[in-house]
């Protein structure tokens, strides 16, 4: 399930929550149609409404039939997907980083 | 007013409950009540404010809050021991918190350097709690969050599908070391709009027990399509908790309860009561997504921005097929509004101010309306038993009982001030190295908002010279053979259709020989007065008078005790002061429960309607020519029993004559001025008593000395209530120091150009 698109890459900022998910929607929407790596590094916060656009980037991703990875989630990030249940994307959080 | 700024006014609102709530708390905490309750509550006080200062980006009291709530949160979870240092520190902290909440709403500014000092101090506390997780280091990122997961396998379902079909409910047995309950909540947008986030409420489920948590993003749209500000997602708990009943579950969700939709269930409790109560429920029908089914039902019924109503989810029987389930819903949604209100929080809604002084105005013309009426049909010479009568006697009483509910919609119970006093003991304390318990009684009793908001100055002056004058110091109190602790009690009762406000203290009492002596310095009085124990201590309310030597921070603010009195006075109350050498003095207000109405005196005096206050009233008599002595030329007294008072006739005190009928001639009424000083006031005749509806004269007119405001009689007629006390011929004491007259002052107003036409 990859295209031949080069991979973009989309750094969460260190806090995701109501103030940060407009732009990240705009980020996120703005590489459509190609392979995405989500950056995790900086997250210390990741609140309902980041998750929400996290799962729906993912499903929208795959239903486009891209790529989309979690690549570095900080030890915050794990631990919040881990509270909120969302092990799917614990799993796509995990997944070896692309060569 | 633009929609966020009416949030705003609201959330400004819910911080001075939030911040009352969280004083009581901790003076409960203080007082010893270990209840986790408590705790808890005041936790929950802190984390509200923090969450709705967020929302409005107030970061200095974000900042605050923050630490504030670290603290508490150790103390809750037990890393902290709240001992007696521990809680003067959170109680100095709220008094911080609350200075915070009022600059962000007044524009004010709070004083950084003490706010920081305050915060550190904070810090210190949290630093050495003994580990354990807080809610702000959670906030900021569920860092020590320790959190075990009992991952439940979560098969992702695609965005634009329901998900795979719920376990049933009765199927998750509950562990046998404890109950279990499966709770799911769905946020709404306000939910996060307020700074609320379902991962903190998730981490307070998991302090009560073992939680399985599963994600639903049945509801999630395509990014495209998302509106990123909205809520899609929601979360079914199984919480195993030993400890936790379904009311401690609820609590986790109280201060977001209308701001997402919430389902708790006891599996075991409701498949025990299908068992015995509900045959008619089906146990072998396929179970339904519940949430499924209310979501359903909200979608047909309510907008998307609507507030969730429990009565809404009744239309999912028709949008189900499956209408026993959906039955069950609506039942279980109407149990929760039942255990709700079960549990005591009564339901209140807020409303203008000015909304109810309308409805009062109203009221008050009807209480009018129906007195005239009453008076043209008795004119017509009706028999009171007609019909007519009668209806207007019904009338009558409806119309007072009105009168009455609307009254009680402006009482409010005297906590609103009584509550500000902690913190004004422990600030005078401090700065007067004096120890002070603060005792309050009564704090539920009720009275009228304005007297309320006006009552807030003079307490507030009353406690200071408690404190300052009337406790001695610690040192001094163990010398007389006292605890160290100074006590000063601040009690509220109802009294005769009165409230009755007292300021106790244990202290020193009242210095006479000093007040004496600073009065004759002053030329108060001349040094030769005779004066009793009691006028001594009145001497106290005279203006200018300050027994302070040096002028303190804390009493000596160019306030004197004659302004608490006219203050009071002119709230139509009275204050009194006993007090007994070495053993403290008490201070009594006594104030009407209402501004709107007043139980008076009709008089006639020099053809003119007045109204005398019934309150001031002692008794009235018929004057007998052997009683009254004149003195001089202006002035005479009576003799009432064994004691002489001045005699005062009132058509001269308000220049509506220059010469006094005859007393005999005339009726006395025996009044009592706030300082308790007596005088028989000379009216014509006495028409009778009736409660009339208080106008005020200031705003209708302008101020006229001797009247305190204007009535509206049955017969259209204005009728001016008389103020006893101004028109009270000097008091004794002040007559003993310079003598001026309050007649020359009255004599020039001609009150009687306020005639309706």
């Amino acid at each position: 399930m990859s295209t031949d698109a080069e991979c973009a890459v989309v750094r969460l900022p260190s806090v995701v929550d109501l103030k940060a998910v407009g732009a990240l929607q705009a980020e996120f929407l703005a590489v459509r149609g190609r392979p995405l790596d989500v950056d995790a590094r900086d997250v210390t916060r990741l609140g309902g409404l980041g998750l929400q656009v996290l799962m729906s980037a993912k499903s929208t991703w795959r239903s486009d039939a891209n790529d989309f990875r979690i690549v570095e989630p900080s030890e915050d990030f794990l631990k919040a997907l881990q509270l909120f249940g969302a092990p799917h994307l614990e799993a796509a959080a995990l997944e070896e980083p692309r060569p | 007013m633009d929609p966020l700024a009416a949030i705003k006014v609201t959330f400004f609102q819910e911080c001075e409950e939030q911040l009352a709530e969280l004083e009581s708390g901790l003076l409960a905490m203080e007082a010893g009540d270990t209840d986790s309750e408590i705790v808890n509550a005041v936790f929950r006080a802190v984390h509200s404010i923090k969450g709705g200062a967020g929302a409005f980006s107030l970061e200095a009291l974000v900042r605050f809050s923050h630490v504030f709530e670290t603290a508490l949160d150790l103390v809750r979870g037990g890393a902290i021991t709240p001992d007696q240092d521990v809680l003067k520190l959170l109680l100095r902290s709220a008094d911080i918190l609350a200075d915070h909440v009022r600059a962000a709403r007044d524009g004010g500014e709070v004083d950084e350097a003490r706010s920081h000092a305050m915060a550190e101090e904070l810090e210190a506390l949290a630093g050495g709690g003994e580990g354990g997780g807080s809610a702000a280091e959670a906030d900021d990122g569920f860092g020590d969050f320790d959190f075990k997961p009992l991952m439940v396998s979560f098969d992702e379902a695609p965005a634009s599908e329901a998900p795979a079909t719920e376990a049933p409910v009765a199927e998750v047995a509950p562990e046998p070391s404890g109950r279990s309950f499966i709770i799911r909540f769905y946020p709404q947008a306000a939910l996060y709009q307020k700074a609320n986030e379902p991962g903190l409420l998730i981490r307070e489920l998991a302090r009560l027990g073992e939680v399985a948590v599963e994600v639903d993003g049945s509801g999630l749209p395509n990014l495209a399509e998302m509106n990123p500000e909205d809520a899609y997602l929601g979360w079914r708990v199984t919480l195993t908790a030993p400890k936790a009943d379904i009311a401690a579950v609820r609590e986790v969700f109280e201060w977001v309860e209308g701001d997402c939709y919430l389902d708790i269930v006891e599996p075991a409790a409701q498949s025990a009561a299908a068992a015995t109560a509900a045959p008619e429920i089906d146990a072998t029908q396929p179970e339904v997504d519940v949430m499924a089914l209310i979501r359903q039902a909200q979608e047909a019924v309510i907008p998307q921005a609507a507030a969730p109503a429990p009565a809404s989810l009744e239309p999912a029987k028709a949008a189900s097929p499956d209408a026993s389930k959906a039955k069950e819903v609506a039942l279980d949604a109407k149990a929760q509004a039942a255990t709700r209100e079960a549990g005591g929080s009564p339901q209140t809604i807020r409303v203008d101010l000015e909304r109810v002084d309308r409805l009062i105005d109203l009221v008050g013309e009807l209480v009018i309306n129906q007195a005239m009426l009453a008076q043209r049909v008795a004119e017509c010479g009706l028999q009171r038993a007609s019909s007519v009568a009668m209806g207007l006697d019904d009338l009558e009483h409806l119309t007072r009982e009105i009168q009455d509910s609307v009254m009680a919609i402006r009482a409010q119970p005297v906590k609103s001030v009584f509550q500000r006093m902690p913190r004004l003991v422990r600030e005078i304390a401090a700065m007067t190295g004096k120890e002070v318990r603060l005792v309050m009684d009564g704090e539920g009793t009720e009275v009228d908002k304005t007297v309320i908001e006006r009552l807030s100055d003079p307490l507030t002056h009353m406690i200071r010279n408690a404190i300052d004058h009337g406790l001695e110091t610690p040192e001094e109190r163990v010398a007389a053979g006292k605890p160290r602790e100074g006590l000063v009690r601040l009690a509220a009762l109802h009294r005769s259709g009165r409230i009755v406000i007292e300021i106790v203290d244990d202290g020193r009492g009242i210095n006479r020989p000093k007040v004496r002596q600073i009065a004759i310095d002053k030329g108060l009085i001349s040094a030769e007065a005779n004066m009793s124990d009691d006028e001594i201590d009145n001497l106290i309310f005279m203006p200018g008078f300050s027994t302070a030597t040096t002028i303190s921070d804390i009493s000596g603010r160019g306030v004197g005790m004659d302004v608490v009195r006219r203050s009071i006075q002119s709230l139509g109350g009275r204050i009194t002061i006993s007090s007994r050498p070495g053993q403290g003095s008490t201070f009594t207000l006594s104030l009407p429960l209402t501004l709107a109405v007043l139980d008076g005196m009709v008089v006639t005096v020099a053809g003119q309607t007045l109204v005398a206050p019934l309150t001031a009233i002692i008794e009235s008599l018929q004057p007998k020519s052997g009683d009254v002595r004149q003195l001089g030329p202006n002035a005479s007294v009576i003799a009432i029993r064994d004691t002489h008072v001045p005699l005062i006739d009132i058509g001269r005190a308000l220049g509506y004559r220059q010469n006094s009928p005859s007393p005999t001639e005339s009726v006395a009424l025996l009044v009592e001025g706030e300082g308790g000083a007596r005088a028989a006031l000379l009216v014509d005749a006495i028409q009778g008593q009736r409660q009339v509806v208080i106008k005020s004269l200031e705003a209708n007119y302008r101020p006229v000395p001797g009247i305190a405001a204007a009535t509206i009689l049955g017969d259209g007629r204005v009728a001016l209530i008389l103020d006893v006390d101004a028109v009270m011929v000097p008091k004794p004491l002040e007559r003993a120091a310079s003598g001026p007259s309050a007649q020359t002052e009255l004599a020039a107003p001609a009150p009687s150009l306020l005639k309706a036409g």
